[in-house]
């Protein structure tokens, strides 16, 4: 349906990893508020975020990304996220996002210690 | 004298820091004036643009929740309502304000602050309104206006930083909010024109182009609904017509009825009559339903004259190319029917239902060849200029009562 937009799911110990590939978007923004509760409805509470490369994120996608967040922290989830280009790391930054999601350089360096 | 320099060299770059954030965020909130045309402009409804309005005003400020809520001012009832992030018990309070008119009084309002946390915001002279959006957890609110209208609102809960909402904050979303309301409108205008496109194909069936015309231009809805009114209704039926079908090939029964059904539909739109349906080789006209005529007996009966008239050109034409030629009867009642679109939104046929059609049909069915028959509620309506002789009453199937007859006399 979401065409723009490209999200697996998969499991890394007990961090449910989400993939989006695409744009993050207020018409794409349902799909991984979807797939955030596929992840948590199988009760996991470390969620990573990976964003691809060409991951382009608008502040509708960012609204989706804050309703995660909301959800999260009722659920007391812990969220990471990785992939992100300096410029979306400071509109992060920017819209708060970055006081309950931990960004990491790389998959690999989110995942240690998780 | 080094720690001074130390001091001035660190304000500078804090202040360096800060313009370069201030930059990148009017970047990021130019970025999405530009994006919400492209997230809005192309949607259709009117929901699926507040939903996607909301969710771009939400990520541009960081907010937790957020509402924008459309009013029938008319009704001062809510239109629409869409939300994230607000509880049930908040949009309750939002939904019964609404019902209840409260929002009338924002109109003069351009924005409002509620106190937040911080003790940051402001309470104005309307300290109502602040305690009912605070109660429903807003920390601001500005009416969202369509067409200058006040149509209703856009309010914003806690940010996630937990600041409060600056003048420039407020700026931005009024802007948001306009563009939002703009692709409402532009949206619903789209509607309007295709709504008005199917009443036109609609209408197009029963009326001549004009008359769509005249009937759209005078803003008259068809509703699913009906209504009840007197109308005169033509019957009229082809009276050898089992002969021409045993003597004619398809093709040229075909060709045929569309030359005798083009030329009546003519006469019935000339005469400013519907024309209600085909049923096999009939015609069901109906005068006085969709465009008001001030005598609708009248313009029924001169419409079956002109038929009639008619006829003589059209057997001539079959008479040379087929050997043949074609009679019909026509019959005509007034009465009170039950008029209106039947069907579903998609496929709607406009009706005209009641008594006073059957009686039409079955006078049709006692027409002689060339014979024009009327009920006496007709006859009623036509005055001296006509003229038009009784025949003995008829006993019609369903009537227990004869019918009184009259034939119209034309040259």
């Amino acid at each position: 349906m979401n065409k723009d937009i490209d999200i697996t799911i998969s499991q890394q110990g007990d961090v449910s990893i989400i993939t989006i590939k695409g744009d993050v978007t207020a018409s794409t923004g349902e799909a991984i508020e979807n797939a955030y509760q596929d992840v948590s409805s199988s009760g996991t509470k470390k969620i990573l975020l990976n964003f691809g490369p060409e991951c382009y994120i608008n502040s509708g996608g960012i609204a989706a990304l804050i309703g995660v967040v909301s959800e999260s922290r009722k659920k007391e989830q812990i969220i990471r996220a990785t992939g992100l280009s300096e410029h979306f790391q400071k509109i992060f930054n920017m819209v708060g996002l970055t006081k309950y999601i931990q960004i990491f350089p790389s998959e690999e360096s989110a995942l240690a210690g998780f | 004298m080094r720690d001074q320099i130390s001091d001035a060299s660190t304000g500078h770059s804090k202040s360096a820091e800060h313009s370069q954030f201030e930059l990148e965020r009017r970047m990021f909130h130019l970025k999405t004036l530009y994006d919400l045309s492209q997230e809005i402009g192309g949607l259709k409804g009117t929901k699926e643009i507040m939903k996607n309005l909301l969710m771009m005003i939400i990520g541009t400020f960081g907010a937790l929740r957020g509402v924008v809520i459309l009013v029938d001012m008319d009704k001062g009832s809510l239109e629409e309502i869409v939300q994230r992030g607000i509880g049930k018990t908040s949009l309750g309070i939002l939904s019964r304000a609404i019902e209840s008119g409260y929002f009338r009084n924002l109109e003069e309002i351009s924005c409002i602050h509620v106190l937040d946390e911080n003790g940051d915001g402001q309470i104005n002279e309307m300290g109502n309104i602040v305690d009912l959006l605070n109660s429903c957890k807003m920390n601001i609110w500005i009416p969202f206006k369509v067409n200058e209208n006040l149509r209703g609102g856009i309010g914003l809960g806690n940010k996630l930083l937990g600041d409060s909402y600056t003048m420039d904050d407020q700026e931005l979303l009024c802007t948001l909010s306009v563009q939002g309301a703009v692709a409402i409108e532009n949206s619903r205008l789209v509607e309007r024109m295709k709504k008005e496109e199917i009443v036109r194909t609609n209408l197009s069936r029963y009326l001549s182009p004009q008359a769509v015309e005249q009937v759209i231009k005078r803003d008259i809805e068809l509703k699913l609904g009906g209504d009840r009114k007197i109308v005169s209704i033509l019957f009229s039926d082809i009276r050898n017509f089992t002969q021409i079908t045993e003597t004619c090939r398809p093709e040229q029964l075909i060709q045929i009825l569309n030359e005798y059904f083009t030329a009546m539909a003519r006469i019935i739109f000339e005469h400013r009559g519907s024309l209600d349906k085909y049923i096999g080789d009939a015609i069901v006209a109906v005068f006085g339903s969709l465009i008001h005529l001030e005598n609708s007996a009248r313009s029924a009966v001169q419409t079956a004259i002109q038929m009639m008239k008619y006829m003589p050109k059209l057997n001539g034409k079959w008479m040379n190319r087929y050997g043949f030629h074609m009679d019909i009867g026509i019959g005509i009642n007034t009465g009170e029917v039950f008029l209106g679109n039947i069907g579903s939104p998609e496929r709607m046929e406009f009706a005209v239902i009641g008594d006073p059609v059957n009686v039409a049909a079955r006078l049709s069915g006692l027409a002689q060849p060339t014979q024009i028959l009327i009920t006496k509620e007709t006859s009623g309506y036509l005055g001296a200029s006509m003229r038009y002789s009784e025949l003995p009453p008829a006993k019609v199937k369903g009537k227990a009562k004869k019918l009184e007859i009259y034939e119209i006399r034309y040259e």
